[in-house]
Order: structure tokens, then C-alpha cells, then sequence
């Protein structure tokens, strides 16, 4: 495949765009590694899962579902139902890469992740046929998939070390208010964040962490509301 | 199993993708979608500032709350000083101040 210096420089760009959010990404994988080294499984089993899975919030869930003997069906249906978001978010890319075989645009969603979704969407908001769009995005993936594995093997193989005191998980917490924060650079999405948020409040006792997937309805409908209502007011104003 | 959860991962993360060309979003769709990673954010990260998890698997409001005030000041810091380190550092350290001392 030829590589343009283009899409060369894209690609170095999508992973200096991630280098600024590792941090959190570690934190996350490092959580997610010493839960999953708790599982009553082997560590074969364990290091197999956590690399096979890639999936943070769906293995966590997964793991009293799994360490409670329950069916296999309803370990399969926890992790669908935590993913759900992701397929949302499927829909969002699928137009940057709708024309790639199969087997790579099955891989492009496979190696999705949240920071990297909010990071390609920032730089490719419009679509549009961009040679750089899929550099772009395995710059993001190539960052996202090395520090999560590397972060959660190192939770998996030091559990035991690593405080319980959660303090690490809430420096990466802070650490995403700086992916946050330059979102909420319109009206609108200050209103979406908004709705996203008294939503996911108000709903944190629904099982699952379904509550994701509300708060994400209730931001795409309340931003887009919004951008209806706005664009309607500068309509007649012209008028 | 874990091929499975494997298989569960791909399929929901590619959902959309794998219909490839014979799936065409419409344009307000896809506009609207931008709005979609940032509900998924808030959502991790309010109730993790504003939220305190209970030993019953319940959650409580309070104001002694370190998440909260660290929150709170790493939210201002960043507003201010768009710099992630500083808002790491301060947030933490409220967080550990109003955790470990003032308890």
C-alpha cells in the first residue's frame, strides 16, 4: 500500500492528539486490570480475556456476572448491553469509512474506544472523502490499543501492589475534564452536556450502566433541538 | 467465553461499519451524532464527581464529598488554565486536602 507523506504525517498527528490523553487511559486499564485479576480464572485465562475483550467498562461489568456462575448467555448480554454506546458510535464513523473491505472496517470499529471517538470526531466533524481521515484514526488506535494493554497487564500482574485507595482512578478522571472541557465550546453543546448530565444523575441506579446510554440520547436529542431552534431564529431574523 | 466476549466487542463496536457502502447515513444524522461521544463522557464523570457509592449498592448526595470538591476545582482550573497537568495537580490535591485532612 502506498503511504503518502500526507497520510504519513496524519498518522504521526492521531497519536501525538492521543499522546496528550494517556493518562487517563492508563488509570483506566490499570483499574481494569488489577478487578480483573481478582476473577476466579486462571492467569492464562485472564491475560487472554483482557486482551481479547479490549473492552474497559464491559469487563468490568462482566465480572460478578462470571464470578456468580451465572449462564453464559447473560455474560454475553451484560457486555452487548454495556457496548450499546459503541454502536452509536459505529454510526458515526461509518460514513469516513464505508468504502474499506470488510475485514478493515470490522477491525476500524473493533479498535474504537471513547477518547479516541471524541478525538477523531473533533478533527473530522464534517464527512468528507479525506485521504487523511483513516491515518488519522490508526495514529489514535495504535496509542488507545498499546496503552491499554500495556496498562491493564500491569494491573493484572502487580494487583496485589497497587493501593486499593482509589485515589489513581480519580487523577484520571480529572485528567478526561481536559478531553471534556473543549467540547463544550458551543451553546448547544453546553445544553447537551448539560441534559447528558442530569440524565446520567438521575438514572445511576439503572443496572447495567445504562445510564450511558441515556445520557448519550439525551445529548444528540438536546443538541440537535437546540441546533433546530437556532437555526430557525436566524431564519426569520433574515427573513 | 472468551472468544465470545471477544466476538461481543467486535460486532457492537462495528456495528454500522460492517453494512459498509449499501448503508448510507443521512447528513442530520450524522450531524446530530457529534453530540453522542460527549453524553458518553459527561456520564462517566459526573456521577463519579458528584456521587458517592453506598455500602448498600446505592449512591448518596453529600457535601463531604472529596470527589466533589476536587471536581469541582479541577473543573474551574481547567476553565482557566487549559493546562491538563495543573488541573490534575489541583484537583488531587483538593481531593487528598479535604479526604485526608479534614475528615
Amino acid at each position: 500500500m502506498h503511504v503518502s507523506p500526507q497520510q504519513y504525517a496524519a498518522f504521526r498527528s492521531g497519536v501525538a492528539t492521543f499522546g496528550k490523553f494517556i493518562f487517563p487511559l492508563f488509570t483506566w486499564g490499570l483499574v481494569t486490570g488489577v478487578a480483573m485479576a481478582k476473577l476466579p480464572l486462571s492467569l492464562t485465562e485472564i491475560i487472554a480475556m483482557s486482551l481479547v475483550v479490549f473492552a474497559g467498562s464491559a469487563q468490568l461489568a462482566v465480572i460478578p456476572v462470571i464470578a456468580g456462575g451465572f449462564p453464559l448467555w447473560t455474560i454475553f448480554l451484560t457486555a452487548a448491553i454495556i457496548n450499546i454506546r459503541f454502536v452509536i458510535f459505529s454510526a458515526a464513523i461509518q460514513p469516513h469509512f464505508k468504502q474499506y473491505p470488510l475485514w478493515a472496517r470490522a477491525m476500524l470499529g473493533y479498535l474504537n474506544g471513547d477518547i479516541s471517538q471524541v478525538l477523531f470526531m473533533k478533527r473530522f466533524p464534517e464527512v468528507k472523502s479525506d485521504p487523511t481521515s483513516l491515518p488519522f484514526y490508526l495514529g489514535l488506535s495504535v496509542v488507545n490499543f498499546v496503552v491499554w494493554h500495556g496498562s491493564s497487564l500491569i494491573g493484572i500482574y502487580f494487583a496485589s501492589f497497587v493501593p486499593k485507595d482509589w485515589g489513581l482512578s480519580f487523577a484520571g478522571n480529572l485528567a478526561l475534564v481536559a478531553v471534556v472541557i473543549p467540547l463544550l465550546d458551543r451553546r448547544s453543546s453546553c445544553l447537551a452536556g448539560l441534559a447528558a448530565a442530569m440524565v446520567a444523575l438521575s438514572t445511576v441506579q439503572v443496572p447495567l450502566r445504562l445510564n450511558l446510554v441515556f445520557s448519550v440520547l439525551a445529548a444528540v436529542v438536546c443538541g440537535v433541538w437546540f441546533d433546530r431552534a437556532s437555526s430557525f431564529e436566524s431564519k426569520t431574523r433574515e427573513s | 467465553m472468551i472468544v465470545g466476549l471477544g466476538a461481543t466487542t467486535l460486532l457492537c463496536r462495528s456495528f454500522f461499519l460492517l453494512f459498509g457502502t449499501r448503508l448510507t447515513i443521512p447528513e442530520e444524522f450524522q450531524r446530530a451524532l457529534r453530540y453522542a461521544p460527549l453524553g458518553a463522557l459527561i456520564a462517566i464523570l459526573i456521577p463519579e464527581f458528584v456521587l458517592v457509592p453506598t455500602p448498600g449498592g446505592g449512591y448518596a448526595w453529600t457535601l463531604f464529598n472529596p470527589k466533589l470538591w476536587g471536581g469541582i476545582v479541577a473543573i474551574l482550573c481547567f476553565v482557566f488554565s487549559r493546562s491538563m497537568m495543573l488541573t490534575i495537580a489541583m484537583g488531587m490535591g483538593v481531593f487528598l486536602l479535604v479526604a485526608k485532612v479534614l475528615r
